[in-house]
């Protein structure tokens, strides 16, 4: 299983930051793979390319702020939370998406 | 200027610390803190900083619900990017965001109005943020009695 994410907030300082963090603690906890790209206040690091959305199974975008090229995640499953979500329960929001994905999966069966 | 190699101590060191703060409320906390910003030169006019800092409040909260708020100001009141950080002895309501977990420990930011064209010191306040969410980090910032053990704590975390 495999999780994209873009974490972006309005200063692009803390939030974006702590977010991509907690998502990866996340991640590893729950034995997901995820990408995290940060859209800051020092510009898009670890962007996630087209290959990466082709082979992901889900997207998680943060909506604080309008994230940039979302257009991106058209075509792939999509979990949309906040950065403070995330912050407050990494956890949770990984084991939704994952939930998310296996019903998405045994629905197209 | 982008890739050089930065220093913690260029935005934090013990006179930036106060594990006694006197504080009851957010807007207390971020004047005892930006006092101390103050005192080590590093903002030039406190009355604009904290407005600065007020503003981003205002656009939503910065209580991070796990006991620990994170004001922050991109200022043109600041003369040295910088990290200020607080500690209550009762945790308090973030005002006005009553219901949220109350909150123990600040952590205030404050960066330069043109803080894009140095990444280095952004990209380590930003690396010293995240900390926060790390539960080994949350236990030493919220026990213990030594400046100097926090620090040595976030030098370790950061890699340095």
């Amino acid at each position: 299983m495999k999780i994209v994410a873009v974490t972006s907030c309005p200063v692009g300082m803390a939030h974006t930051y702590m977010a991509s963090a907690a998502l990866k603690d996340a991640a590893e906890k729950n034995g997901v793979e995820i990408k995290v790209e940060t859209q800051g206040m020092t510009g898009i690091s670890n962007a996630i390319t087209k290959a990466d959305i082709q082979a992901a199974d889900a997207a998680i975008l943060t909506k604080d702020v309008v994230i940039e090229q979302v257009e991106r995640f058209d075509g792939i499953l999509t979990y949309t939370t906040t950065t403070s979500k995330i912050i407050k329960n990494g956890d949770e929001i990984i084991k939704e998406t994952i939930e998310l994905i296996n019903q998405n999966r045994s629905g197209s069966k | 200027m982008n890739n050089r190699q930065v220093n913690l101590n260029e935005i934090l060191n013990p006179t930036l610390i106060d594990l006694d703060l006197m504080a009851h409320n957010r807007k207390e906390s971020i004047e005892a803190l930006a006092d101390l910003l103050s005192a080590d030169q590093r903002i030039s006019d406190k009355e604009v900083f904290i407005e600065d800092v007020l503003a981003r409040e205002a656009v939503e909260t910065t209580n991070m619900g796990i006991g620990v708020a994170i004001p922050h100001g991109k200022s043109s009141a600041v003369l040295r990017n910088s990290i200020a950080i607080g500690r209550v002895t009762h945790p308090m309501d973030w005002d006005p965001y009553k219901g949220e977990k109350q909150v123990t420990v600040i952590f205030l930011l404050a960066v330069r109005d043109d803080a894009e064209k140095d990444k280095a010191h952004l990209e380590m306040i930003s690396k010293v943020a995240t900390l926060l969410v790390k539960e080994a980090f949350l236990d030493v910032l919220f026990k213990t009695n030594s400046k100097q053990d926090l620090l040595e704590n976030i030098f370790k975390l950061i890699g340095e």
